[in-house]
């Protein structure tokens, strides 16, 4: 509190408020002088990010043009265009490397736009980077590094097929045109997802730095905000201080008068009150002691009016002490006209010392204290001229203020007489409940035994004859006469003839005429024998005249009263003869056959062994019986092709393979197995069955015929390979040498070497095409062929070989064949590039040649294509058609020097029809105009 | 007293109002400290979950970056940066150990190629490798350039002599093996050929993996190495050690990388 007597205190105060206010003033200038410069630096800061954004703008561009130049660079036909999107690839790459450089570690990008057509008149931007975060890497530009390593490494790979395509097409070589194709296309499936990958790195960098320049505007605007912000409350904070130090001195002042205000009060009021509320006090106590009297007089009537009911009852009445046992009332029926107050309640009513216990006469008291409720209780009590008295007691406790039993209110009433008819009445009750339960229990015994001998006949009777309808065998009673007397239902099934009906016929009737005389021999036989069953194999005929072969068992029951007949079980053995008449024929089969079999058990253990076996391996049945087949198994073989053997045959299923075993002379030999496991009609194995056969001799001569042809394959290649070569290469640069500065006689001798080159070249590729073929002539691969492809292939082969001689070269594929069928579009390629190639040889200028592809036919399974070459060149004269498949044979023998080549085109394309089998055919057809090959 | 206090705050708030106008924004995160792992696609996952795990003791800040093996270990060959590379294919950290830019190895467990098909197989196909030259089948399978899976699967496919006929058949080449196998999910293919352990990945869902029935598909040793080049050596240390204890070792045998 300010004591407002001390005028220092004013100085004091004034003095603090000219320091808020110069605080205030200077604050308010500092906050001004930062924000200008803060904001500077961030619009700088700014710039650099939409410099760094630019950057990754321009390697998005940049990427995209790579991938432009990369897919001209595949298309490209001439080595001027390849060399030309080579150099743009690699110039665009080491643009995006210095890009990289420059966002990596801060520096300057001159970017340089052309306005007019002059090398000189560019317009230059520049875009200034600093990096400024401490990290020493940005993994996006890490990740654009590597992916611009690769991208140099795609564009080598390209560049060699490339080559090798480029010269194709020049020296008309279809099979490096086929090969560089695939070699290229596979490279191009890879290049879509690189790009993508690429391009979605850059994206992402591109995308990261607008953030940044989004996240710097955000922050900007937030810091302008602030300033705004720190401005206001300034001068807000100090205001709003020189307000309260106003107001807190008014406050000061209004305080101290309010409190000398309220004291003066308070003392006034205390003052006057004290003398009223002293008199209201005194009247307020005696007006408490009128009620009381007044409420004393009520109880004691109440009192009298109460004890008059009591005395009034006909049964006793108590109140007794809970503590003594004391009555300390009792009704005038209960005192008798003598005086029991102050005597314990067990004395008066038992005329005992103690009071009452045990179970069966519980003091009333005690249970009452117990259970802190009501209680009822039957007493016998001792009358004085010794007779025994039944009284119900009930008792009622009565609790003080804190909840304690203090004492009990008990009422005797005498019950003796209502006991009395009571214990009568239960003993008539429980005589009567036996006599009917005695009752019940017989009647219930006898009507069970009766139930169940019933069920038992039956259940018997039933089995029996269900017994007899369900079998299949069939039984019949027949009497002494040869009547049947009985015959089953099975009757009907195996013969044809209903039991009913059967019934009093001879059963000779249905025995087969040649089997009856046999079989009333038998039957005699059977009535002699007594009661011993004899067994024998009959012919039956059925309904409707065929036969079958039973079993029949008979016994004669002639003296038996009840059956009084013979009996006869007869079964259908028909099957049975003719699988055991099977079974013959297979082991007939099995002895003669020309491989070995062997069966073994399930385990193993041989159990049958043929005489082919014992041939192939010197080991007699007898002695393989009861032995395993790995008596045989060559002591170097591989234990796993035993696990699988047998894990294979095991689960059921066939095993297929080669062993190598010796025989029991220890030579070594080997052997073509299949091994399967023999099953019951439950499905489970019971054996195994082995089929071999020795291929020993077999695989020593395939082995001799694969070296041979390895030999002569290796031969080719290496030759091919070496001739080749230097051919390539003479032909590569004399294009080369053409583009330099050459005078007239060096073109015309460059134009030989060419020209000679391309034709040994010729020669050559044929002559090794057809030792190829002639070597590896089974070997049609089975691969995906796209025609369309197939087809552009050949044509860019040799549509400008044609353009060159001024031909004329159209080419026409059915639209109708499917885009993907299954053949060999290297041999299918090489026949039809020989038929070009000899249409562009023997067509002159002006000519014309079609290559027709069509669809002849079409099934489920297969399509049959016509590739058609058609020319309108020299022709072939019909005598020269039989030979014109022939190494070294031209449809015009004088034409081998005007027209150049070996004479090979047309047998290697025979050659590879002729391996190929049925898949492919040849045909010539000839018109007036012009000569077809029909493929 | 309570004039001092008055000058004192005084003084604070015109030294408050001098403070540097030069301040880069953003620069809290600058006095961190960081460590750039490569890890291949197929292991993005593990190494995400143990990072994570890793940045808790508040030692180092882990930067991940994902993409096919070859590509990563060309990024540390080209970019001679980073602390940590982790690949499906093991024989990568060891060219880089040879070449001298990996100075410590250690072995995580294996993996091994196998098809994935879409859920519940509907093509019927099983563990033949006729299935990736079926022309009626869709297939895929990664570039021997950037993807470790498509190096492993070219090694395999030539010595079972078929690669020329598959490279005809597949429609085309992925960059990694988190490509392939979105190839699948998307129905974009019928048959891609990618790690095993990708199966227990939340991308392979409506996807399932059929084990390929060929002695040429062997298993490969998945593997980690420190990287020389490292400016936090101590911190990618102790990140290796951690991703191959018994700890790190649970994690990479959650997503299927066995030991």
């Amino acid at each position: 509190m300010i004591n407002l007597y001390k005028p220092k205190r004013y100085f004091l105060l004034f003095a603090v408020f000219l320091l808020f206010l110069l605080t205030g003033f200077s604050a308010l200038f500092a906050v001004h002088r930062y924000e200008r410069s803060r904001m500077m630096y961030l619009k700088s800061c700014m710039d650099n990010y939409k410099n760094k954004a630019d950057i990754y703008r321009f390697i998005r561009i940049r990427i995209s043009e790579v991938s432009n130049y990369l897919h001209l660079y595949i298309e490209s036909e001439k080595f001027s265009d390849m060399s030309k999107y080579e150099s743009r690839i690699f110039d665009d790459i080491n643009n995006l490397s210095d890009e990289l450089r420059i966002l990596d570690n801060g520096g300057l990008l001159v970017e340089k736009l052309p306005v007019s057509s002059s090398e000189f008149d560019k317009y230059t931007f520049d875009y200034s980077y600093k990096k400024t975060d401490n990290k020493p890497y940005n993994m996006q530009i890490i990740d654009m590094r590597a992916k611009l390593e690769e991208l140099r490494l795609i564009v080598r790979s390209y560049r060699s097929h490339l080559i090798n395509r480029v010269s194709a097409d020049k020296t008309s070589d279809f099979m490096l045109a086929l090969s560089s194709d695939q070699e290229i296309r596979v490279r191009t499936k890879e290049v879509d997802n690189f790009f993508t990958s690429f391009q979605m790195i850059s994206n992402d960098a591109y995308i990261s730095s607008l953030s940044e320049i989004k996240l710097l505007s955000d922050y900007i605007v937030s810091q302008g905000k602030k300033f705004d912000a720190i401005n206001f409350y300034i001068s807000v904070i100090f205001g709003l201080l020189l307000f309260f130090f106003g107001v807190w001195l008014a406050y000061i002042i209004w305080n101290v008068l309010s409190e000398a205000s309220k004291a003066k009060k308070e003392y006034d009021d205390l003052f006057l009150n004290f003398d009223t509320r002293l008199k209201s006090r005194t009247t307020e106590l005696f007006s408490r002691l009128d009620d009381i009297i007044a409420s004393e007089s009520s109880y004691k009537d109440k009192y009298e009016y109460l004890s008059k009911i009591l005395d009034a009852m006909d049964c006793a009445f108590y109140v007794i002490d809970a503590d003594t046992y004391e009555i300390v009332y009792a009704n005038r029926f209960a005192s008798d006209g003598g005086n029991i107050i102050n005597m314990t309640c067990h004395a008066v009513t038992h005329q005992m010392l103690l009071p009452c216990s045990g179970t069966e006469h519980p003091c009333p008291l005690q249970m009452v204290k117990e259970k802190r409720a009501s209680f009822v209780v039957e007493h016998l009590h001792k009358q004085p001229d010794g007779t025994d008295r039944y009284y119900e007691i009930r008792a009622y406790p009565i609790f003080d203020h804190n909840g304690n039993v203090v004492q009990m209110i008990e009422m005797s009433v005498d019950i003796s007489d209502w006991k009395k008819t009571e214990r009568f009445l239960i003993l008539q009750q429980s005589s009567l409940e036996e006599q009917v339960a005695d009752y019940s229990r017989i009647a219930s015994e006898e009507s069970k035994l009766r139930h169940s001998a019933e069920t038992m006949l039956e259940d018997s009777e039933r089995r029996f004859r269900q017994l007899i309808e369900n079998i299949t065998d069939i039984i019949i009673v027949m009497d002494g006469n040869g009547r049947i007397k009985y015959a089953s239902p099975s009757m009907d099934i195996v013969i044809g003839f209903s039991s009913e009906h059967i019934k009093g016929k001879f059963f000779e009737d249905i025995v087969f005429l040649t089997d009856r005389q046999e079989f009333s021999a038998w039957i005699q036989k059977v009535i002699s024998g007594g009661t011993e069953p004899l067994s024998g194999e009959f012919k039956l005929i059925k309904r409707g005249g065929e036969t079958i072969t039973s079993e029949i068992v008979a016994i004669d029951m002639c003296d038996n009263p009840v059956i009084n007949g013979i009996i006869l079980n007869i079964r259908d053995i028909t099957a049975r003869k003719a699988a055991e008449s099977e079974i013959g024929k297979l082991a007939l089969v099995m002895e003669q056959s020309p491989v070995s079999i062997l069966i073994t058990d399930r385990d193993g253990v041989v159990e049958y062994a043929n005489p082919m076996f014992e041939k192939v391996t010197g080991y007699s049945e007898t002695e393989v019986l009861g032995k395993k087949p790995s008596i045989l198994k060559w002591d170097d073989s591989n234990p796993q092709l035993f696990t699988e053997l047998w894990q294979t045959i095991t689960s059921g299923k066939i095993w297929q393979g080669i062993f190598t075993n010796k025989k029991k002379n220890g030579e070594k030999y080997i052997e073509s197995a299949v091994i399967a496991p023999i099953k019951n009609v439950t499905g489970e194995i019971i054996s195994f069955v082995a089929i071999k056969e020795d291929i020993t001799e077999l695989l020593q001569a395939r082995k001799r015929a694969e070296d041979a042809n390895i030999a002569k394959s290796r031969f080719i290649a290496n030759i091919s390979h070496e001739i080749r070569t230097p051919l390539n290469s003479i032909i590569g640069f004399s294009d080369v040498l053409k583009t330099t500065e050459l005078d007239d006689k060096q073109k015309n001798y460059l134009s030989t070497v060419r020209s000679s080159a391309e034709t040994l070249l010729d020669i050559f590729n044929g002559i090794m095409e057809l030792a190829d073929i002639d070597s590896d002539g089974s070997s049609i691969d089975s691969q995906t062929v796209n025609i369309d492809v197939l087809a552009d292939t050949v044509n860019r082969v040799h549509r400008k070989s044609a353009e060159n001689k001024n031909i004329a070269f159209l080419s026409c594929v059915d639209a109708n064949i499917p885009k993907k069928l299954k053949g060999d579009s290297f041999r299918v390629g090489q026949a039809v590039s020989n038929l070009l190639s000899n249409a562009v040889k023997f067509t002159q200028a002006d000519g014309q040649i079609e290559l027709n592809i069509r669809k002849k036919a079409e099934t489920n399974s297969t399509v049959s294509v016509e590739f058609e070459v058609k020319d309108n060149g020299v022709g072939i004269s019909p005598e020269k058609l039989p030979v014109i498949f022939d190494s070294f044979e031209q449809g015009d023998g004088t034409s081998t020097r005007r027209f150049g080549g070996a004479g090979l085109g047309l047998s290697i394309a025979k050659n590879i029809l002729k391996n190929s089998g049925r898949r492919y055919r040849f045909r010539v057809k000839r018109d007036t105009e012009a000569v077809s090959l029909l493929l | 007293m309570k004039f001092i206090r008055l000058i004192v705050i005084f003084a604070v708030f015109l030294s408050a109002c001098g403070c540097n106008p030069e301040k880069p924004p953003f620069s809290s995160g600058n006095n961190k400290r960081y460590i750039l792992v490569y890890s291949s696609a197929a292991l993005s996952n593990p190494v995400i979950e143990l990072a994570s795990e890793y940045e808790k003791n508040g030692e180092c800040a882990v930067d991940i970056l994902t993409g096919g093996s070859a590509h990563q270990m060309r990024a540390i060959q080209v970019n001679k940066k980073g602390d940590v590379i982790f690949a499906t294919v093991g024989d990568y950290v060891d060219i880089l150990k040879t070449q001298g830019m990996v100075s410590e190895t250690y072995e995580l467990g294996s993996d091994r190629l196998a098809y994935f098909v879409a859920y519940g197989n509907p093509l019927k196909i099983d563990g033949k490798l006729d299935w990736l030259t079926n022309d009626r089948i869709r297939g895929i399978i990664g570039s021997a350039l950037t993807s470790g899976a498509g190096e492993e699967t070219h090694r395999a496919l030539q010595k079972a002599g078929v690669l020329k006929n598959v490279f005809e058949n597949v429609t085309s080449l992925a960059s990694d093996s988190k490509q392939l196998l979105k190839a699948v999910a998307d129905n974009n293919a019928d048959i891609a050929v990618d790690w095993i352990s990708l199966k227990y990945n939340p991308q392979s869902e409506g996807t399932q993996t059929v084990e390929i029935d060929s002695p040429y598909f062997r298993e490969v040793k998945v593997k980690a190495g420190l990287i020389t080049f490292s400016q936090e050596q101590d911190c990618a240390k102790n990140f290796l050690e951690f991703a191959a204890s018994e700890k790190g070792r649970q994690v990479f045998l959650k997503y299927g990388i066995e030991k």
